[in-house]
């Protein structure tokens, strides 16, 4: 298959007063901007990232000039959207409107972040409202396996690291005006300001129109990010969290990585685990537990994390109820236990470089998500030639360094298994049993 | 209310172009909007629509069939959703043992393929690399007619779709929509949810199944689109291919007869279950996506709850009693429900938040509502909107919910017709439509 595609044509970079203002020209009227800080939760690791959101979140509030009201009355009059948010690495903010209005849109967002009033009775609001979506997401068993995984593969302190629902909403509680005051000072700047632009925009005048709003800011160092690579477990270890009338457990097993996402290894595990759990259908897990034995609506296993300069970790999500809980997911943990010790075959090889390639070519089709692909990829340090470059790296992979990164990167052994749902002690207790019993049935066969 | 009698107006708002944009015998070029052509197969009464979008060499194909859970009897919800699994099995040309797996085929060419069920209609696609239309077309036209059912099969099928009811009723959102629509609409197939009861989930049969499929999947029960960097005649000329061997039927596709009857007095749904958060629900009855009354109706609901400018945002969520509001007027086929439904912060009472709903209903009913408020709500439809047309895939989304609701051309005829709706037609559909009596009210509450 050919690909003749190529991302750098479609986009213009300039690099100016510490920002790198970036452009993906399509011919859609609706223009999306994204811009990014390194104003994320790892730079407040003493208030649980607490600070960094409602830093993040305030600025979707009044300014020293204009209320809440006259902004948001100015915006959504013209159809404009602005939002702003935060997570581990980096504070963000999406703007989209009519190509023809993004002028107006681009000086209001630098309103924004430039001069935010941060407004005491605005900032209790807030706090209730961030509390109220914590709560929010404590009712999902997804969320809280999820957040139960990042917290015991990763110590108190590191970036990855996900506080309790209930430390976090005291400690936003406690978040004051100065706090968010003295956090945006040091944060939000134009040292480290990437900011894309999607759509039917010119990039000359989109540089421009970049320079006039956020002209005045500081420009602060390019700070280092803490990357620290967190050791493994010694043996595989269970969590688990009750919740009752969750019928579905979630289930994660995963464990940190140490690669980076230019590692010339990291494509070849990435194939390993697409192998094990990407894609939508074809993947071992999916065949083997949704397929064949109708054990789960859901399951894949992908790799995550990578937000800015962090390291991330490998991860695998399935959905299991009561009654098949225990086979559920220890077919997880044997299917793993196989592609980590015997590796992919040629076969499957062959099969998953022809989908990657088409899957290469797919992601493009989302027009209006290519500006956040483009800034994801630049606050990662992920140069375009090297997404550019991916069928070619493809091309030339092959099973033996495959299998290579598999049996190194890969330590299923070593997993923590978080879950979250509604589901007895026996069922959990029962998992090493089925596994034993698949590892034997497997032998037999 | 039936939609039959608004079809003829809806449809004379296309324009027939003068010289149709490519001719391949067999086909009729109907109409031309919005950069969407539709053709007709005249042998079987399949319907194609077209657009081209060159940005990637990629294309979306997509076939919506006009069946869903409204098409559904009591003892057989969730069929419509059932029938959709199965159709990831086999073909009569797409067989395991022949190393054509209908699962793996494309996805292992790095498609995006999915399909979903909704109340008024299914749909099957594909967004592939440009080599790979042919394999998508021969695909969804091979298993239109040429499904494979087996016993086994389903009764593994049947645990993965019990398996997704169960991570449905994980949701207080899903839990509290499911009762509000059980209370609202009690002869109207709206009744049910699109996943079905959970006794009838695990009672299907393949005979069942087989029924439902030879009722619904026939090419004149079908749209197919596709959308991308693709050569127009090409295109068509593989559509013919596959889905021209396809009779048409001579058995009539069968209607949904059942209508609400009015309602005459408040409902009231509660819940109470282990949770962490507390949600308030209400849902008043609106006519037909075809109804002259709807792009009134989805100004209505971007005024009320479409964003940080919205009546209800600034009431509810500016003021700390609330951590999210959404209100929704989406077009279906037949009457449904206008709905909102509030997130409350927490220690907040159901009650003291459904009086503040009430109140700023009740004030823009009596007129407190400005040209300004109506000019901010069209131009936010109006960039929502635009947004659809970010991917061939969400293109094709928007074509099939149009389909879904009716008509088509509904993708462009309700976005020109949002921009014209003025204040008096606000006001006339908030009279109209939102009273107390024919309102239902829903409190979940998250219990620790």
């Amino acid at each position: 298959m050919t690909h003749p595609f190529s991302l750098s044509t479609h986009i213009r970079e300039t690099v100016t007063d510490g920002m790198t203002i970036l452009s993906v020209k399509t011919n859609d009227s609706l223009v999306t901007v994204v811009g990014s800080f390194p104003a994320g939760r790892m730079y407040d690791t003493a208030h649980h990232g607490a600070v960094a959101l409602l830093t993040a979140r305030m600025l979707g509030e009044s300014t020293q000039t204009r209320t809440k009201k006259e902004l948001h009355d100015t915006l959504e009059g013209m159809g404009a959207s602005v939002s702003f948010d935060s997570d581990i690495a980096r504070g963000r903010f999406f703007a989209s409107g009519l190509a023809t209005d993004m002028h107006t849109i681009l000086a209001l967002v630098g309103e924004m972040v430039r001069e935010p009033r941060f407004d005491p009775d605005e900032l209790a609001v807030m706090k209730t409202r961030v509390s109220a979506e914590i709560l929010a997401e404590s009712d999902d068993p997804k969320g809280i396996a999820r957040m139960l995984l990042a917290r015991t593969l990763f110590p108190l302190g590191h970036p990855h690291h996900i506080a309790l629902p209930a430390v976090l909403s005291e400690t936003i509680e406690h978040v004051t005006v100065d706090d968010v005051r003295t956090f945006h000072r040091a944060m939000y700047g134009r040292g480290d300001m990437i900011l894309v632009a999607g759509g039917a925009v010119r990039h000359d005048e989109f540089v421009e129109e970049c320079r006039y709003a956020f002209e005045g800011m500081p420009i602060q160092p390019v700070l280092i990010e803490n990357d620290s690579i967190v050791s493994l477990y010694e043996a595989r270890r269970f969590v688990h969290e009750h919740m009752p009338k969750k019928e579905t457990a979630s289930v994660y097993i995963g464990h940190a990585l140490s690669l980076s996402p230019t590692d010339p290894v990291f494509d070849a595990l990435s194939v390993g685990i697409h192998v094990l759990g990407g894609g939508i259908f074809a993947s071992r897990l999916n065949q083997e537990i949704r397929e064949k034995r109708g054990l789960t609506y859901h399951i894949r296993s992908s790799i995550v994390g990578y937000q800015g300069k962090l390291h991330g970790y490998w991860l695998s999500l399935a959905m299991f109820p009561e009654r098949v809980y225990a086979e559920g997911v220890a077919r997880m943990l044997y299917e793993t236990d196989i592609i980590a010790t015997r590796g992919i075959t040629t076969k499957e090889l062959t099969e998953k470089k022809d989908e990657l390639l088409g899957r290469f070519l797919t992601q493009f089709d989302n027009r209006s998500g290519l500006p956040s692909f483009v800034l994801s990829a630049y606050e990662q340090g992920v140069p375009i030639t090297h997404i550019d470059a991916y069928p070619e790296r493809m091309s030339t992979m092959t099973v033996a360094r495959v299998n290579d990164a598999l049996a190194k990167h890969l330590c299923p052994e070593q997993s923590v298994i978080a879950s979250a749902g509604d589901i007895s002690l026996l069922a959990r207790n029962g998992v090493q049993k089925e596994y034993a019993r698949i590892k034997k049935e497997s032998k037999k066969a | 209310m039936p939609t039959v009698t608004h079809h003829s107006r809806t449809k004379s708002t296309k324009k027939k172009s003068s010289s149709a944009p490519v001719s391949v015998p067999g086909f009729v070029h109907v109409c031309t909007l919005g950069g969407v052509d539709e053709y007709l197969f005249k042998k079987n009464g399949l319907r194609v629509l077209l657009k081209r979008e060159t940005f990637a060499p990629v294309a979306t194909v997509m076939v919506t069939y006009l069946v869903g859970s409204v098409n559904e009897r009591t003892e057989q919800t969730g069929l419509a959703h059932m029938l959709e699994h199965m159709m990831f099995k086999e073909s009569a040309n797409f067989r395991r043992k022949d190393k054509r797996d209908i699962n793996e085929l494309l996805d292992k060419k790095g498609a995006r393929l999915n399909a979903s069920t909704w109340t008024d209609r299914t749909n099957y696609y594909e967004t592939v690399a440009l080599p790979f239309l042919e394999d998508a077309i021969a695909l969804e036209a091979d298993r239109m007619r040429h499904a494979i059912f087996d016993a086994k099969e389903l009764a593994s099928e049947m645990t993965v779709v019990r398996n997704e009811y169960e991570i449905v009723r994980n949701s207080p959102e899903r839990i509290l929509s499911t009762d509000m629509h059980a209370a609202a609409f009690q002869a109207h197939p709206y009744h049910h949810p699109t996943i079905g009861w959970l006794s009838d989930i695990t009672s299907y049969t393949v005979q069942k199944l087989v029924d439902f499929y030879d009722m619904y999947y026939r090419p004149d029960n079908a749209v197919v689109s596709v959308v991308g960097d693709i050569d127009l005649a090409t295109t068509l000329r593989l559509i013919k291919t596959y889905f021209g061997v396809h009779a048409k039927p001579k058995r009539p596709i069968p209607v949904v007869l059942s209508e609400e009857p009015a309602q005459e007095g408040e409902r009231r749904v509660s819940i109470v279950r282990p949770g962490t958060y507390d949600i308030l629900s209400f849902m008043w009855k609106k006519p037909s996506a075809l109804h002259p009354d709807i792009p009134a109706l989805i100004v209505l609901a971007s005024i009320l709850g479409g964003g940080h400018a919205s009546a209800l945002f600034r009431a509810l969520v500016d003021t700390g009693l609330a951590s999210d509001v959404s209100v929704s007027a989406y077009p279906f086929r037949y009457e449904s429900g206008f709905e909102i439904m509030v997130t409350l912060a927490p220690g907040v009472a159901h009650t003291t938040v459904e009086t503040i709903v009430m109140q700023t209903i009740d004030a823009i009913k009596t007129g407190e509502i400005t040209e300004t408020d109506i000019v901010r709500a069209q131009h936010m439809l109006k960039t929502a909107y635009a947004s659809e047309a970010g991917s061939t895939a969400s293109f094709s989304d928007m074509l099939c919910e149009a389909i879904a609701g009716g008509d088509w051309s509904l993708a462009f005829t309700i976005p020109k017709r949002v921009a014209t709706v003025t204040r008096e037609d606000v006001l006339t559909v908030v009279r109209t439509y939102i009273s107390d009596t024919t309102k239902t009210v829903g409190h979940y509450h998250g219990q620790s």
